[in-house]
């Protein structure tokens, strides 16, 4: 980035072709697997090109790059009700996320109660608020530790730390019933 | 839940903080006379499973040379807002911004510490009587002035009468009289005197109150009349 800054127009390539998986699989965990995603990974990347002048490397890159798709994702979601394109989502065929449980299992009721599960679990991230749901995918997902959560959503290592533990709270009343079984 | 039960918890959070596998809490020898805790690691265990079974989101075909091919036409096509604020750019801070404002703060708090002038008492009236003096210094040359004015006409009105044209009234002799040019510049001199308010209206009632009535009416025909032929 610090290259780009300095006016080397090829690196903003290579931020491209390194950063542009990570934000797209962030914006998937947090938004789940509706259209538009994409639109939203180009729109990030122009918010670089945008805040050029003005990047200071006080953190990882990435964090800056996390923040970014977090305010974002947050203004589409706001925008567009995700709530109920999602559960048309969920009775659609749109299983581009959804990966079979294992492709040569015998027992193809055994896929349908993965899917099932999958599904579940979606739901309940989704169902988080917006700031417990970001700082489970960072910690859970990309493994990020507490004080860079803390920088992608503008709070305190406390405060993420209180947030996780509440999100994982929310989650384990919602999926109480699947918690006893074994999905393993 | 006592002591033990806190610490566990607490090492619990740690090892999920940091993504680590929660196989290596399950020795710990708390959890065999606490069925609390026990429960509580089986549902965070089986959690982590259940989120752990969502698969990695596919990430669409040439994600990143299309994500550039977008960006690079819509960079080329251009807006023309975004190009008016690119041109805009980034507002530039003097070097030594903080350091001036800073400055300039100490410097005004020094200037606080001052204390207010002490004003000497009954300036206001002193100063309007130092004024008021002033005024009336310039009086005596004003007066003179117009003294030498009513002492030409009257003298010119003087010799007028005596020429044997019989007794006439006052207002008819002043009617009369011809103003000689010098006369007439002298009325012009007072009456500039007057615009440029170095005569006052003040400064001719204290003349006027000196003038014996003869010079008196005179003055006021000068006033009151532009010449002898409108008299």
């Amino acid at each position: 980035m610090l290259a780009y800054q300095a006016g080397d127009e090829g690196a903003f390539d290579a931020i491209v072709r390194r950063y542009s998986g990570q934000v797209f699989g962030l914006l998937t965990r947090f938004l789940g697997d509706r259209p538009g995603r994409e639109d939203l990974v180009q729109e990030v990347f122009l918010r670089v090109i945008r805040a050029r002048k003005r990047y200071r490397p006080e953190a990882r890159f990435s964090t800056w790059l996390y923040r970014i798709a977090f305010n974002l994702s947050a203004n589409f979601q706001a925008r567009s009700g995700r709530r109920e394109a999602l559960s048309l989502n969920y009775e659609s065929d749109d299983t581009s996320m959804v990966e079979p449980a294992d492709e040569d299992a015998p027992d193809p009721s055994r896929g349908l109660e993965r899917d099932d599960v999958v599904h579940a679990v979606r739901a309940a991230i989704d169902a988080l608020p917006k700031n417990q749901r970001m700082a489970l995918v960072l910690a859970k997902y990309e493994e990020l530790p507490y004080s860079e959560i803390a920088l992608v959503l503008e709070s305190s290592e406390k405060a993420i730390k209180s947030l996780v533990h509440r999100a994982r709270e929310n989650l384990r009343a919602a999926l109480g019933s699947y918690l006893e079984e074994d999905f393993a | 839940m006592t002591g033990e039960c806190r610490s566990f918890r607490r090492e619990l959070e740690r090892v999920l903080a940091r993504a680590h596998s929660l196989v290596e809490l399950s020795w710990s020898e708390h959890l065999l006379g606490c069925a609390a805790c026990r429960a509580l690691l089986e549902e965070e265990e089986a959690l982590e499973t259940l989120l752990g079974s969502l698969p990695e989101p596919a990430l669409p075909a040439d994600l990143a040379e299309r994500v550039l091919a977008r960006l690079r036409r819509g960079l080329a096509e251009g807006d023309p807002l975004d190009s008016v604020l690119e041109a805009v750019g980034s507002p530039e801070v003097p070097r030594d911004l903080a350091s001036d404002l800073l400055g300039s703060l100490r410097l005004d708090r020094a200037l606080e510490l001052l204390p207010d002038p002490e004003v000497p008492p009954a300036l206001a009236e002193r100063t309007l009587l130092g004024l008021r003096r002033h005024r009336r210094s310039r009086r005596p040359q004003l007066v003179l002035a117009a003294a030498a004015a009513v002492l030409v006409l009257g003298w010119i009105g003087t010799r007028l009468v005596t020429r044997g044209e019989g007794p006439r009234r006052p207002l008819q002799q002043v009617a009369a009289l011809p103003v000689a040019p010098e006369d007439a510049e002298l009325l012009e001199y007072l009456d500039v005197l007057e615009d440029w308010e170095l005569l006052v209206s003040e400064d001719l009632d204290v003349m006027l109150s000196s003038l014996d009535p003869v010079d008196e009416m005179l003055l006021d025909w000068t006033e009151t009349s532009e010449g002898p032929e409108e008299g």
